[in-house]
Order: C-alpha cells, then sequence, then structure tokens
C-alpha cells in the first residue's frame, strides 16, 4: 500500500512536471516563431527597400545620360557594399537585378 | 670586326627598344586603368561621406553641425556635377564619362569643389527667406558646404513658374533659378569685393543652353542672391544650373526636370 502510494504520488510528480516541459516547450516556440516572424519581416523590407533605392539610382543614372561605364561603375558598388551585407548573392547586369537572401530564402527581381 | 661589333650592339639596342616598347604599351593601360579606378574610389569615398554627414545632421535636426572630407580628382565636369534635391552626383574623366552617385535622406542644398585636392566640408541645417517678385520664397534644407573658402556656400534653387521650390518643370513652362552666397565665419561682413559668379545652364544631353558672369559687388547680406529666369522651356530630361566661384572653383548647383504636360 505505501509502495503503491509512493509510486502514484511520483507518477502524479512527472505528469505535472511533464505538463510544465510542454507548456514551456509551446511558449518557447512560439516566442522562437514570433522572432522568426519578425527577422523575416525585417529581411524583407530590407531586401525590397534596397532592390528599390538601386533601382531609382539606376534610373537616375539613366536620366542624367550617364555612360555605360557609369552605370557599370555603380553596379560594382553595389555588389561591393551589399554583396557582403544583407545579401548571399546578388546577381545582376545592366537591366535585371536579382538580390537573394539564402538565410531567409528570399529573392526579389525585376528590371531596372 | 668593327662592323661586326656594330651590328651586334644595333641588334642589342633594338631588342631593348622592342622590350621597352612592348611594356610600355601595355604598362600604359594598365596604369591609366588604374589611375582611373583610385579616382573613381577617391570619388566615391567621399560621396559616401558627404552622404553619412548629412544623413547624420538630418537625424540630430537643428542645430546639429559635422565635418566631413573628401578628395576630388581632376577633370571633374560641371554638366553633371552638383548635391541638391536629395541627390549628389560628381561627373569627372575625358570628356564626363563617370558619375558617381548617391542620395541623402533629406533635402540638401551642396557647394561642390571641381578642383583636384583634398577638401574639408561643413554640413549643418539652414533655412532663408527670400522676397522675389513679390514672393516670399523659402529655402530650407541642410547646407553643404566647403571650408576655408573666400565665398564657402554657392546655393542653386529651382522655383516654378508660380515660384513654388520644385525640381519638376512642365514642357514649355518657366523656371526660375536662385543663386545665393553665404559666408560662413566669424569675420561678419566683408565690403567693397567684387567677386565674379561663372553661370552654365546645362541642356539634358550636356550642352550649354547659356554661360555667363554675374558681379557680387559687396557682402551686405550674410545671403546675397540672384535670380533669374529660363523661359518657354522645351527639352525634356533633366537639366542642370550650374554657378561657379572661378577664383576657387566651388560649384553650387541645382537641377530640375522637365516634363511633358500629358504625363
Amino acid at each position: 500500500m505505501k509502495r503503491r502510494g509512493i509510486l502514484s504520488t511520483i507518477l502524479v510528480i512527472q505528469l505535472v512536471l511533464l505538463l510544465i516541459l510542454t507548456v514551456s516547450q509551446i511558449q518557447s516556440e512560439k516566442e522562437h516563431f514570433s522572432t522568426q516572424q519578425q527577422f523575416e519581416r525585417i529581411a524583407a523590407y530590407k531586401i525590397s527597400s534596397s532592390f528599390e533605392n538601386i533601382r531609382t539610382n539606376i534610373e537616375f543614372l539613366r536620366e542624367i545620360n550617364a555612360t555605360e561605364e557609369s552605370i557599370n561603375i555603380y553596379l560594382e558598388y553595389v555588389n561591393n557594399t551589399y554583396g557582403g551585407i544583407y545579401f548571399t548573392n546578388i546577381h545582376l547586369n545592366q537591366t535585371h537585378l536579382i538580390l537573394m537572401d539564402e538565410a531567409f530564402e528570399m529573392r526579389k527581381e525585376g528590371l531596372i | 670586326m668593327k662592323s661586326q661589333s656594330a651590328i651586334e650592339f644595333m641588334t642589342i639596342i633594338a631588342i631593348g627598344l622592342i622590350l621597352i616598347g612592348t611594356a610600355s604599351f601595355f604598362g600604359t593601360d594598365y596604369i591609366s586603368a588604374y589611375l582611373r579606378s583610385a579616382d573613381v574610389n577617391a570619388v566615391r569615398q567621399t560621396v559616401n561621406s558627404l552622404v553619412s554627414g548629412v544623413n547624420i545632421v538630418y537625424a540630430q535636426g537643428r542645430g546639429a553641425v559635422t565635418e566631413a572630407y573628401g578628395s576630388i580628382p581632376e577633370k571633374v565636369d560641371r554638366s553633371g556635377t552638383y548635391a541638391y534635391d536629395n541627390q549628389i552626383n560628381y561627373r569627372f574623366g575625358e570628356n564626363g564619362k563617370i558619375d558617381i552617385y548617391d542620395n541623402t535622406k533629406t533635402n540638401i542644398f551642396g557647394t561642390l569643389p571641381t578642383r583636384q585636392g583634398r577638401y574639408r566640408f561643413f554640413i549643418f541645417p539652414q533655412e532663408f527667406e527670400i522676397i522675389e517678385k513679390g514672393h516670399d520664397l523659402k529655402i530650407d534644407g541642410i547646407f553643404l558646404c566647403v571650408e576655408d573658402m573666400d565665398i564657402s556656400c554657392i546655393v542653386t534653387t529651382i522655383f516654378d513658374k508660380d515660384y513654388n521650390f520644385e525640381n519638376e518643370i512642365v514642357k514649355g513652362e518657366n523656371a526660375t533659378y536662385i543663386i545665393g552666397l553665404l559666408k560662413k565665419t566669424d569675420e561678419g561682413e566683408i565690403e567693397g569685393i567684387v567677386h565674379e559668379i561663372n553661370i552654365q545652364i546645362y541642356y539634358p544631353n550636356k550642352t550649354i543652353h547659356s554661360d555667363y558672369t554675374i558681379h557680387t559687388e559687396s557682402f551686405h547680406e550674410s545671403f546675397l542672391h540672384y535670380a533669374n529666369t529660363i523661359e518657354n522651356i522645351q527639352e525634356e530630361g533633366v537639366w542642370i544650373v550650374s554657378a561657379m566661384y572661378p577664383e576657387t572653383g566651388i560649384v553650387g548647383a541645382a537641377y530640375f526636370k522637365v516634363k511633358s504636360p500629358f504625363v
């Protein structure tokens, strides 16, 4: 009787601990998910604002009749600036720009 | 025996000359590419430090002043060199074929040096009001000036036909440009100095629309200004109005875009 009582107490404690563990696990997952979402939002903003910035700059260079050489110099600068900071991969040529953030599996591309 | 040694000597000299010629032929290209890339990097660094200086002052607000340093190469082309609206562009190289461009977070009225050298710039927010043909015009933004100059700031601004501060002009309408001179020192007023300011206006295709010189008789005011109007503008694209103080080569330029009325 005494042994059974001890066993059932242990079982109840185990159940309570398991419940606490499950709740904390759920909470931590929720926090992780929210942080992840926040990071993704920041990354999405960064990728689209950088893309827009590059696009408008190239558009303006064309408007002031900048030479192809000047646009190439700007693209080289873009590659050096953004290549190592936000984006693990930047593909571009004179008319088409692709920005890729491999960490968040994001990609933005379009005509420039 | 003598002629043989002469031929040998000439052969050695000829081979030497061929080697030197080949090396110079490829070397010249290499050196000019290196110099060009050094100039590009110097101007890029200058533009970057001006942009970050402007952004810092903008973030700090009224009363903030900051300094920036930059190197300018030779052969700066006025047809595309300006710091205006929220853009800074330096055009230089043979026939002005290189443009180094970036944008700031706010309106700037910038003075840029066009002669080779290293310069110190100071950047601060400023506001002026001018009465022109009965209109009360306000010039408000971040000023970018070159320090230790006789005239430290040349501010060029563009207003539309209704005297609104505007950089988009409708085709067929007028644009008024106002050039202001500012001396940022503690010395006070400087009188009796005749300054020449050369004004060049460029069409969108970089050819010159007008080129003339005005004289400012004295510095009775801290912000002396001059205004003129370009009438019935037809050529679509980006126009540049560039005012230069010839003694030091500093330029205050502004641009405006001419657009079709149907767009």
